[in-house]
């Protein structure tokens, strides 16, 4: 009953956001979109309470789920405007491929819900970090407890505990509402962000051709085994590639709206794990010749300073005041950066290549069918598609190496590979944009209506 | 003019068709071994969809934990409860434990000892400031584990010397991100 409670005051507070920001667009995924980005302001509201001493508690979390709902609903006009947008007759454009598509995925969707509610946490560093910190959180009601404290911990937490406090802060609600290993947040994560690359491949080519690609998607080998195993790095790319796609949105439309839902989606992807800052800042850096196609200088500063400084205030009140501040013991900075980063990044690049991207173990066919159709559409067309997109996984490809070169627990084998999560779903929405996808969804359009 | 196409028709069923067969496909022909997608589902969600009802009658806490993490669920339950009044234990280093262990024994790690068992008076292998605090050490040999102290019938020299000699095999314990 209060998973209940929690989950659908989160929506509400997602309604309530995604309204203030006057984002009138994607009706189709608009449920999925609130819950990440209402899940991530309830997050952060808790943590607060933990900031002012308030306690983390079942009575906290109700209280902070409602205040979410309610401040996010303040400025009625907009929010008048919104429900109404939502409540507009939907438009059915289902085929009967959809409905076989849904049914299918829904298969998919209960066994990863099931195994999420079922299995114990497992990975290593869930146990060694976010949920052996979590799960002390729900004894004595704040983040800054016993695991900091006790002797035979402090020499060793290393930094599992240290760099993602919404999936912490996940499993402290989720254990407060009563499931026994908490994670099954990250399954309705998972739907949540499958939902919305659904959305986003039909956006772009024919619905079959959408559906196909949404499979390679979700049964990408690594990817659909975090969909119910207890990490950070699922639920960092939803928001980070999430992020990426309004913003990708906003330059093609020029949309405010979608700039600011983005800086949410990017803050809370930084929430989600503090390294992806770089990530960020990166991206939106290299994006500002794209901002400046789009719009005037003064628009271009106040839209990537909408989106950097929302993702610097998540960052920021973890990283540089929570962990320092409140916590007795801080992550071994010194050890951390201590070697030559340069001889580390010549051997990162190739292990990159060598150990990750060219596994179809790990990612299956999704760089072998996006360098060989980006090749024979390039070829064909002569036009690259996507260049916002292809900017952004090239950026993100680019930090991750740069990351695993400075920071010696960033190990290319695991840090890297889970972070190449973001990558994938951007890689296949990249691929149903691609111009000869584009002229094959119209063919097999034509086809349909028997031209 | 027509927007879209009919829900009903031949083509829409072939389309339909089409992808139940590209799914099925996907996810059970192996060719060869060139399918990750296959043997990734198998793994994943296929083990889970054959074994649902089985799994479904397990329903005890301490049952799926065993089920999921083997030895390094039981190694540190049966030291926590042998632990007698005053005693601190000495986690031995992943080397040993390896030895004896199938699984990757990550219970030597102190946090994953502590999330198993929740707070113990342990002392990690690596913890060297805090070894002397230590008076008793886990010995494993064969299937066998018990807990030694000083004065037992174990030689507790000749087993300290036995961690440090495995654990200076590989001195890279770092732990990622």
């Amino acid at each position: 009953m209060i998973a209940a409670i929690i989950i659908i005051l989160q929506i509400v507070t997602g309604f309530g956001i995604l309204a203030q920001c006057r984002f009138l667009s994607m009706r189709a995924a608009i449920i999925p979109l609130a819950f990440l980005v209402g899940s991530f302001v309830h997050s952060m509201l808790f943590f607060t309470a933990d900031i002012f001493s308030i306690g983390l508690s079942q009575s906290s979390m109700i209280v902070t789920a409602g205040l979410c709902a309610v401040i996010s609903h303040l400025r009625l006009r907009p929010v008048i405007e919104f429900y109404n947008y939502l409540v507009l007759f939907p438009k059915f454009t289902l085929q009967m491929h959809d409905v076989v598509s849904i049914v299918i995925a829904s298969g998919l969707a209960y066994y990863v819900v099931w195994a999420a509610w079922y299995w114990p946490v497992t990975p290593f560093d869930a146990m060694a970090g976010i949920d052996l910190v979590a799960r002390q959180t729900v004894e004595e009601g704040t983040i800054a407890n016993r695991v900091f404290f006790e002797s035979s911990l402090t020499s060793n937490l290393s930094n599992q505990p240290f760099y993602a406090p919404y999936a912490m802060l996940m499993q402290v609600m989720y254990r407060l509402m009563g499931f026994t290993f908490g994670q099954l947040w990250v399954s309705f994560v998972a739907i949540a962000f499958s939902w919305i690359v659904w959305i986003a491949l039909r956006q772009v080519c024919h619905a079959f051709i959408a559906n196909v690609l949404w499979f390679f998607f979700l049964l990408t080998p690594e990817i659909l085994g975090y969909t119910y195993l207890l990490q950070t790095d699922y639920a960092n790319a939803a928001f980070f590639s999430t992020g990426v796609l309004m913003l990708v949105a906003g330059l093609r439309s020029d949309s405010k709206a979608h700039f600011t839902v983005s800086a949410f989606l990017f803050s809370a992807a930084c929430w989600s794990r503090s390294e992806t800052i770089a990530i960020v800042m990166a991206g939106v850096i290299a994006s500002i010749p794209l901002f400046r196609k789009a719009m005037a200088w003064r628009e271009v500063f106040l839209q990537s300073g909408k989106v950097i400084g929302a993702s610097l205030i998540s960052f920021l009140l973890w990283s540089a005041y929570y962990v320092p501040f409140r916590l007795p013991i801080q992550p071994d900075l010194s050890w951390e950066l201590k070697g030559n980063a340069l001889q580390r990044l010549l051997q990162v690049i190739p292990d990159t290549f060598q150990h990750v991207i060219i596994n179809t173990h790990l990612w299956g066919w999704a760089f072998i069918l996006f360098v060989i159709m980006f090749g024979i559409s390039w070829i064909t067309t002569r036009t690259p598609g996507r260049m916002a997109l292809l900017l952004w996984i090239a950026v993100t490809l680019l930090c991750l190496v740069v990351i695993s070169s400075v920071f010696q627990s960033a190990i290319v084998e695991l840090t890297l590979r889970r972070g190449i999560f973001k990558i994938i779903p951007l890689i296949i929405i990249l691929i149903g944009s691609l111009p000869l996808i584009r002229i094959w969804s119209e063919r097999l359009r034509q086809w349909e209506f028997g031209a | 003019m027509q927007s879209r196409p009919t829900f009903f028709s031949l083509r829409s069923l072939a389309l339909a068709a089409a992808m139940v067969t590209f799914y099925t496909i996907l996810v059970s022909v192996d060719f060869g071994g060139y399918n990750p997608y296959a043997e990734s589902y198998r793994s994943r969600i296929g083990l889970y969809a054959s074994k649902l009802d089985t799994l479904a009658l397990i329903t005890s806490w301490n049952k799926k934990m065993f089920l999921r993490h083997l030895a390094n669920f039981e190694i540190p339950r049966y030291v926590a409860q042998h632990i007698q009044q005053g005693d601190t234990v000495l986690l031995p280093p992943w080397e040993y434990a390896a030895q004896y262990i199938e699984v990757d024994p990550t219970w030597t790690d102190p946090r994953v000892f502590t999330y198993m068992t929740g707070f113990q008076p342990i002392v990690a292998f690596n913890d060297s400031l805090r070894w002397k605090s230590a008076n008793t050490y886990i010995v494993l040999e064969g299937a066998s584990i018990w807990l030694a102290r000083r004065g037992d019938r174990t030689n507790i020299d000749s087993l300290l010397n036995e961690y440090r000699r495995l654990a200076a095999t590989n001195p890279n314990n770092v732990k990622s991100l």
